[in-house]
């Protein structure tokens, strides 16, 4: 009797134990980012002398944040626009029609979820097309890279539709395009929200595709800015924290207002993946 | 049947141009390059055949980079589902502060995983809060330069890993436990079962699927391995967690393309060979089971 009133509580001490484990860390970084060079420079969980705020000024200046983020916001909303619209499209077309062609197709981009794409050939056809350094070129990467991903989720969303409502839509008059945006979109409309959180975290946290093709400092993303920042300022532990906190912080604040949603969607996402 | 018109095949059209132009082609013609002596040192490229390889082959470092991926990605994938899998299994019983813990242990992998190898290049320093903390437990034997000594640097690499993604595969075990019907474990909890025996012969069997998934990202996932590696060593110290990824890197930035090329079309073997058994023997273990 005893063990089982004991139980509880030694797993939620465990629990307790191992979520420290991803807390101190990140406090570690956070207590850090606000103490002068050589306070950060001794690496302890002790509170700064003076806390120094001025840190983040600094670092947001000098580190470019600003224009990171918004590189870092251009090339998202671009890639999740474009791969969605065109795999969902794909998607709708794959999962209607059974043909050899069609199944050809469909196998193709299975493919593509599991082999990695030849990254030197990748990087030098973009710089023939001259769309390295480029957010367009960047864009249109990710959205190849990520297409098999949603076209996989999607095409068994799809199928979950009943066709006999896209009969009743082409009696009255939809067929192709128009069927897909009249019809079908609105339906998809829950599933679309699990493939862009995919597709938002995987291309605003990616660093090496940046790393490959943007050279220009100007079209520097958040990840590739910080990069930058930490082979320039090193040793300079205090400012690279905050450096790393400032890159952190859009993802941190989305999080924590929804969680809850986000790890359910990227548990549904992998699934159905 | 108005299939045609109602499904017209043009729909596939911008998917196929943009998914064939970056994707299939540079991956295809890869195959050919590797057999060639593409350089930036080179006007032309000239066709080499196997030498290439064999070239590869005799100096050892692609294979050195091999066999570190092959470590790298069996630690993390045996590591990440093993934590995985005891969370999910926790944290889906009766605890106070559930959701609290999901979420915290979940929060690593929406970051950045070059962020994430900053933070641990902080900690692991030799006078970082790691060494820190084993002196405060008396276990100085054991700290060390956690990326600077060539013999653990890639372990090191590997937890940092694991750290960020364990989280994610727990919330893959959590939704496959609760999908297990309550039926089945009442009625293994009336036939008087141990909790260990339920978990051995009710719920292991029911989660075949979830582990599928969970090894395969997991493993695919590790042998793809970049930027964590890069943050934290990128590759060093001398070449003791070169991967392949980082090879190719290398590779490039010293315009050494063919070379780079064909180490590509080695990970891309390795992947393609690994998870296809991978899947094979996981699926049959399904069914079996």
């Amino acid at each position: 009797m005893k063990a089982k009133t004991l139980l509880p509580f030694i797993k939620f001490l465990i629990m307790c134990l191992l979520s420290l484990l991803i807390i101190i860390p990140l406090l570690f970084i956070v207590l850090s980012s606000l103490k002068n060079v050589k306070e950060a420079a001794l690496m302890s969980l002790a509170l700064p002398s003076k806390w120094m705020w001025s840190n983040f000024s600094v670092v947001f200046e000098q580190g470019n944040m600003l224009r990171g983020l918004t590189n870092s916001g251009i090339v998202t909303v671009g890639s999740v626009l474009l791969t969605i619209g065109i795999g969902v499209l794909a998607a709708f077309i794959l999962a209607r029609r059974s043909g050899r062609v069609t199944a050809i197709i469909y196998i193709i981009f299975v493919a593509g979820l599991i082999a990695p794409p030849s990254i030197i050939p990748t990087i030098k056809f973009l710089q023939i097309l001259h769309m390295n350094n480029q957010f367009f070129g960047v864009i249109l990467l990710y959205s190849a890279l990520n297409a098999p991903f949603i076209i996989l989720m999607m095409t068994g969303f799809v199928k979950s539709i009943p066709k006999e409502i896209d009969e009743s839509a082409f009696v009255d008059g939809s067929q192709g395009f128009g069927l897909f945006i009249r019809i079908i979109l609105p339906l998809l409309l829950p599933s679309i929200t699990t493939a862009t959180v995919f597709v938002f975290l995987g291309v605003w946290n990616d660093f090496q595709w940046p790393l490959y093709l943007l050279s220009n400092s100007e079209k520097w993303t958040i990840p590739l800015s910080v990069y930058m920042f930490k082979s320039k300022f090193g040793t300079d532990w205090n400012y690279v924290f905050a450096d790393l906190i400032i890159a952190m912080l859009p993802i941190l604040l989305v999080y924590s207002i929804g969680q809850r949603f986000i790890i359910e969607e990227m548990t549904a996402g992998a699934i159905k993946g | 049947m108005h299939i045609r018109k109602m499904y017209p095949l043009w729909l596939l059209l911008p998917v196929l141009l943009i998914y064939g132009s970056l994707y299939i082609i540079p991956t295809l013609s890869g195959f050919y390059y590797s057999v060639t002596d593409w350089n930036i040192y080179k006007e032309s490229i000239q066709f080499v055949g196997l030498q290439q390889y064999r070239d590869l082959l005799d100096v050892g470092d692609l294979m050195n980079a091999m066999k570190h991926t092959m470590i790298y990605a069996i630690i993390v994938t045996v590591l990440q589902n093993g934590l995985g899998l005891c969370l999910a299994l926790v944290l889906t019983s009766r605890i106070v502060g559930r959701n609290w813990f999901r979420t915290i242990f979940f929060l690593p992998c929406v970051l950045s995983t070059l962020i994430i190898g900053y933070v641990f290049s902080a900690i692991y320093q030799p006078d970082g809060i790691l060494n820190e903390f084993l002196r405060f437990l008396g276990l100085d034997f054991i700290t060390t330069d956690w990326l600077g000594n060539a013999d653990v640097a890639l372990y090191s690499i590997s937890v940092a890993n694991v750290w960020q993604y364990s989280g994610f595969t727990m919330a893959i075990y959590i939704a496959g436990i609760l999908m297990i019907p309550k039926e089945m474990i009442e009625a293994s909890i009336i036939d008087g079962s141990s909790y260990f025996k339920r978990v051995r012969h009710v719920v292991f069997p029911l989660l075949a699927p979830s582990f599928t998934i969970n090894v395969i990202l997991s493993l695919i996932g590790s042998l793809k391995v970049f930027e964590i590696v890069f943050a934290l060593t990128s590759g060093g110290p001398g070449d003791a967690t070169e991967v392949v990824n980082t090879y190719i890197f290398d590779q490039f930035s010293e315009g050494m393309y063919a070379y780079g090329t064909a180490a590509n079309v080695c990970l891309f073997i390795a992947i393609a060979v690994i998870s296809f058994i991978a899947l094979y023997v996981l699926r049959k273990r399904e069914v079996q089971l």
